[in-house]
This record gives C-alpha cells, sequence and structure tokens, in this order.
C-alpha cells in the first residue's frame, strides 16, 4: 500500500461546508468551515481550491480524500459525495466514506476524553419531524445502527440511562423533552480536520478495498408516492 | 499523438446518466448512457430522487469508461462541459459537481452547459448544419421551437403552456394502461391499428392551439380528451383493438399540431433570416417517433425547407451534445466560474416571456 501523506477532506452532508488539508507526517491542517443550509455546491470548490492552494499544498500532493456520505440533506451529501469521488478519478487517489453520525461522535470525544465511561448518542437533522440517531459507548464504538427515529422512539431506545445527546439537532429535540438523565451537548458542523483523521484510519485498516464505504447512507427511502386513481388495465394480446 | 481539442461532457438532467468525450475533429471518442428506465418504471414517470440517487451510483463508473472508450488520459482533457440546467435539480447537481472537481482538479476550464444548447447544438456535430436554423426540440421535459442565431444566441418563438409533449404522450399511454415508457409503447399501440379511417371517425380529439397565431403549444386538453374516450369505453380490461384505434387518433392528432405550430414559424423564419439551406432541425426523444417525422417531411418539403434530425441516440439526452456544446463555447472564449449555481429554470432566450407548465423552465 502507498504511503499516505496528505489527505483532503470534506463535509457538506450537514448545514455547513467544511473542508481541509491534513498532513500527516507534521499533523498540522489547514481547514475552512462555513455554516449554510444551502449553496455548498456553489461554495465547496472554490473552498477546495483555497484551502489545498492556502495549507501550501498542490492537488498533485494529495493522496487520499475523505467525505462524509451521510446520513444529512440527500442533496448536500451528494454534493460532498460526488465531489470527492470525481476528485478521486482525476487525481487517481482512493475515497473513504464517513458517516456524519460517526464523524460528530469522535468530536464530541475528542473534545471530553475526561467521561469515557458515559455513553452518549448522536442526534443529526433531518428537516423533518424526526432525527438521525445513532448510540455510542464512551470509547466511540457505535452501539446501535444508524437509524431516522422520531422523539418517542429516541426516548423509548434510550431508556432511563444517563447519556449525552450529541449533535446539530439537539436544540430541537430539547424542546421536544428534557428529561433529567439528558443533557444536551451541540455540535452544529463537523471538523473536517477530524474527518481527515477518520479516514486515515478507515484507509489503513482496509487499504484498496474502501470502494463500499462511499456507499451514500440516505437512511430513507426516495419519499415516492403512488398515483391516488391507478389507470385502467389492457387486456393482454389474443393473437 | 492527438493534439486536438478534448472535451469530456457529463450529462445527469433528467433520467439518463451519461458522460462522452468528444473532439474539434467532431469524433465522438466515446458516448456511454445509462438509461433509468427500470427504475422508474413502476411509477409511470421519471420520479426525482430516486433519478438523483441513480446518478449518484454510476456516474463515476460512466465518467471512468468514457475516458477509456476515448483511450484517454484525464490529463489530456482540455475542458470539462456538465449539463448545470434546466432539469430536475438534484441529479444536475450530481453531474456539476463532478465536472466541477474534475476540471479544479486537472487546472482545465470547466463549462456549465444549458441542457437545451446541448441539444441545438447537435446538429453541428453530426452534421455541418450552419447557422441559422429553426429548431423543434421534442422531448418528456421540453416543447420549443427556437431560431438557433449562433452559439449562446437563441430566439425562443415557441413553447408549451402547460404539458411538454412526451409528458403528453406518457400521461396519455398512462391512462391507455400502456407500459412506461409510454411513448414507444403508444406508437407501437398505433401501429396495430386496422382501420385508420374508422380510427379517426370513434376518437375524435382537440387540435390543440388550432388558427392561434404564434409558435406555442399546449397539451393538456389533447390528454383530457384522450381520458374521456377511456373513460367511456366498455367496463372491466381495456381491448387492444379500442387501444389502436385511440393510439392511432392520438398519434396523429400530436402529429398535425406540432405540424401546425412548426409551419407558422417557418413561414416567419423564410421571412425574417437568410440562410443558404433553410433547415428545421427536430431534436429531442419525441423526435424518434415515425408519424411525427413523416409529418415534419411533408411541411418541410411543402416550405422548400431541408428538414435534419440528429441520429436518434444523439436526439435523446447524452453526454455527446453537452461535450459538443461546451466545445463550441470553449472557443468562442465562454467557460464558467466554479461557483456556478444550478439553474432548474434556464431558458436559451432570456428575452422570451415567461410561460407557465413545462414551458417556464425554459
Amino acid at each position: 500500500m502507498e504511503k499516505i501523506s496528505t489527505i483532503l477532506a470534506l463535509d457538506t452532508a450537514m448545514s455547513g461546508c467544511c473542508v481541509a488539508v491534513y498532513d500527516v507526517q507534521s499533523k498540522a491542517s489547514f481547514s475552512k468551515t462555513e455554516a449554510m443550509i444551502r449553496g455548498q455546491a456553489e461554495v465547496l470548490v472554490p473552498m477546495i481550491q483555497s484551502v489545498v492552494a492556502e495549507s501550501g499544498h498542490s492537488f498533485d500532493d494529495i493522496d487520499l480524500i475523505a467525505t462524509t456520505k451521510g446520513p444529512g440533506a440527500f442533496t448536500g451529501l451528494r454534493i460532498g459525495l460526488s465531489t470527492a469521488k470525481s476528485l478521486g478519478l482525476a487525481l487517481d487517489v482512493p475515497v473513504v466514506g464517513l458517516s456524519t453520525l460517526e464523524v460528530l461522535a469522535r468530536q464530541y470525544l475528542e473534545g471530553h476524553k475526561s467521561d469515557a465511561e458515559e455513553k452518549f448518542a448522536v442526534l443529526i437533522e433531518t428537516k423533518r419531524e424526526d432525527f438521525y440517531f445513532q448510540m455510542f459507548d464512551g470509547q466511540g464504538d457505535a452501539v446501535s445502527d444508524p437509524q431516522a427515529l422520531d422523539a418517542d422512539e429516541i426516548v423509548e431506545q434510550v431508556g432511563a440511562a444517563k447519556i449525552v445527546m450529541v449533535g446539530d439537532a439537539v436544540e430541537r429535540f430539547s424542546a421536544i423533552y428534557l428529561p433529567a438523565n439528558i443533557s444536551y451537548h451541540e455540535i452544529m458542523l463537523s471538523d473536517p480536520e477530524v474527518v481527515a483523521k477518520m479516514g486515515l484510519g478507515v484507509f489503513l485498516k482496509n487499504g484498496e478495498d474502501i470502494g463500499q464505504t462511499t456507499q451514500p447512507l440516505y437512511l430513507r427511502g426516495a419519499d415516492v408516492s403512488q398515483p391516488k386513481t391507478p389507470p385502467r388495465s389492457l387486456a393482454a394480446k389474443t393473437s | 499523438m492527438n493534439t486536438g481539442i478534448n472535451i469530456l461532457g457529463i450529462e445527469t438532467s433528467c433520467d439518463e446518466t451519461s458522460a462522452s468525450v468528444v473532439n474539434d475533429k467532431r469524433e465522438i471518442l466515446s458516448n456511454l448512457v445509462l438509461s433509468q428506465l427500470k427504475e422508474h418504471e413502476a411509477f409511470g414517470g421519471v420520479v426525482p430522487e430516486i433519478a438523483a440517487r441513480a446518478h449518484m451510483e454510476h456516474l463515476d463508473t460512466l465518467i471512468k469508461a468514457a475516458l477509456k472508450d476515448a483511450d484517454l488520459s484525464f490529463d489530456e482533457l482540455d475542458g470539462v462541459a456538465a449539463t448545470c440546467g434546466p432539469g430536475l435539480i438534484g441529479g444536475v447537481m450530481v453531474g456539476m459537481m463532478a465536472g466541477k472537481a474534475i476540471a479544479a482538479a486537472k487546472d482545465i476550464p470547466f463549462i456549465a452547459v444549458n441542457h437545451l444548447e446541448g441539444h441545438a447544438l447537435t446538429p453541428r456535430l453530426t452534421d455541418s448544419i450552419e447557422f441559422p436554423y429553426l429548431l423543434l426540440l421534442i422531448s418528456g421535459g421540453h416543447t420549443q421551437i427556437l431560431v438557433t442565431e449562433d452559439v449562446g444566441q437563441y430566439k425562443r418563438w415557441g413553447t408549451t403552456l402547460d404539458d411538454a409533449a412526451g409528458e403528453c404522450f406518457d400521461k396519455s399511454a398512462k391512462l391507455m394502461g400502456l407500459p412506461y415508457p409510454g411513448g414507444p409503447n403508444l406508437e407501437k399501440m398505433a401501429a396495430q391499428c386496422k382501420d385508420p379511417e374508422k380510427a379517426l371517425k370513434r376518437f375524435s380529439l382537440p387540435l390543440p392551439m388550432k388558427g392561434r397565431k404564434g409558435c406555442d403549444f399546449s397539451f393538456s386538453g389533447l390528454k383530457t380528451a384522450i381520458r374521456t374516450h377511456v373513460e367511456k369505453l366498455p367496463e372491466g380490461d381495456l381491448q387492444q383493438e379500442d387501444i389502436a384505434d385511440l393510439a392511432y387518433a392520438f398519434q396523429v392528432t400530436m402529429a398535425q399540431t406540432l405540424s401546425n405550430r412548426c409551419e407558422s414559424a417557418m413561414r416567419d423564419f423564410l421571412k425574417q433570416y437568410t440562410a443558404k439551406t433553410p433547415t428545421l432541425v427536430v431534436s429531442g426523444g419525441v423526435s424518434a417517433n415515425s408519424a411525427i417525422r413523416q409529418a415534419l417531411t411533408a411541411i418541410t418539403a411543402r416550405h422548400d425547407m431541408n428538414l435534419y434530425a440528429p441520429p436518434l441516440e444523439l436526439c435523446s439526452d447524452n453526454a455527446a451534445m453537452i461535450a459538443w456544446a461546451g466545445l463550441e463555447r470553449l472557443q468562442k472564449g465562454l467557460q464558467d466560474n466554479f461557483d456556478f449555481k444550478a439553474r432548474p429554470r434556464w431558458p436559451l432566450d432570456p428575452d422570451a416571456a415567461p410561460r407557465q407548465g413545462a414551458g417556464v423552465k425554459a
């Protein structure tokens, strides 16, 4: 496996546009993040260009690309994934896809190393009634599947356990439920340096066999409604 | 060694995922089109989110294959052109971002192409048709009559006031119990009609916009008339013979209204423009219909105009036309920034009056 020295990381799956270039040897990173509900398709590529240039690199230095793949806004996650996959093709470098839930979990742990015992959950905005939700143990290992759940279902899963809720949807959730066993820690944007470091971890563990990681994580069907009055049916051909 | 200009084209605005490489010698080095018919079949029409997901799943494989087929590396590209509208925005985003990313990575021009300009300029890729020419664009999403004056310079003379022609084909076919995609299946059914004269008497249909000035189209009345006829047919399963007659009558009416509107445009074109060989170009998926082609052949002959239709695979959505439009734009010094915003609505003629229905998009 070739050695990885420079990683480009990006995330547009949540309410922001986040880009970093991470230098593996020096552990130095250069990043930009901007909060936005929409507009990532306009901002992302110029932001990548400026982060690459301002980090003192060129596109040819990049040897791994890490991107989020959802859950989040459908169009937003595709903006990041399509950009990352096409950069990977053009630069002939591998692309790793990461779950936004896992990225926020790692981001939370990096800021709270002392509370390693405590279970926590990540809540990400669906921009509908429900939430993208996943539970993690104090080591950051997932203890539930990523799911789209409404507030009642989440409270049921959490039970009486003392837990911290982390993510960009905690304010909306806490307006619905404020039980004593749940505390809240808002994280609105991903840290693209975390995306880069996690991407490196996945790559070092799995090598070139990371194609599956770039499958989008929608956690939800395409919401298709069938027509109300089905058309009349046509008799089979007789001749 | 190839020293010409090689452009990668990307098309994801509706239900075809496509990547192609075209050069300035009018050579289509590759043109891969993946249709999503199966994905949308159960819903009887294109579902935007399903389309966007399918584009996301397949686009990188197609781009890779398009370069391989063209026997070129990314370093040998001189620009990337991607459809940035009009169309289903979720899908457009997937292709636009891929185009921007490749162009940025290779430090080559990015060209944001209007999907309709792709259709409009195709005759210059497949044949050396000269400006100006009259264009009838008939597809599932668009129905327009345009004068193509130059690259980036169009006059929209007519557009639909409600449904697109292809949409009317598909919806009418659905009412007749025909499987998706409606257009081709309706044509097959019409071919089964045993007594055309009787069919036209049995199923009288309104001729949309008949006698109206200008070149605008309307198809919703035709669709409603089909619904009324279908409802009046005997209860139980619809019978093949009845539907063959109705499909025939529909197709005749469709060909008549398109001809009628085109004739109006042709008269104006011949009055207002001087062209060495006055030409009507017909493009878009609906132009595959042979009854429509026959009707257009007849009217162009009557007005001493040439009828030109690009090969079928370049009439329906494809990335070769996007690459070519990008190449023509690039040769005119036109290219776009990486902050280009995708445009779900994007008229080729910015001065044309806004319209309703499918006409609103472009």
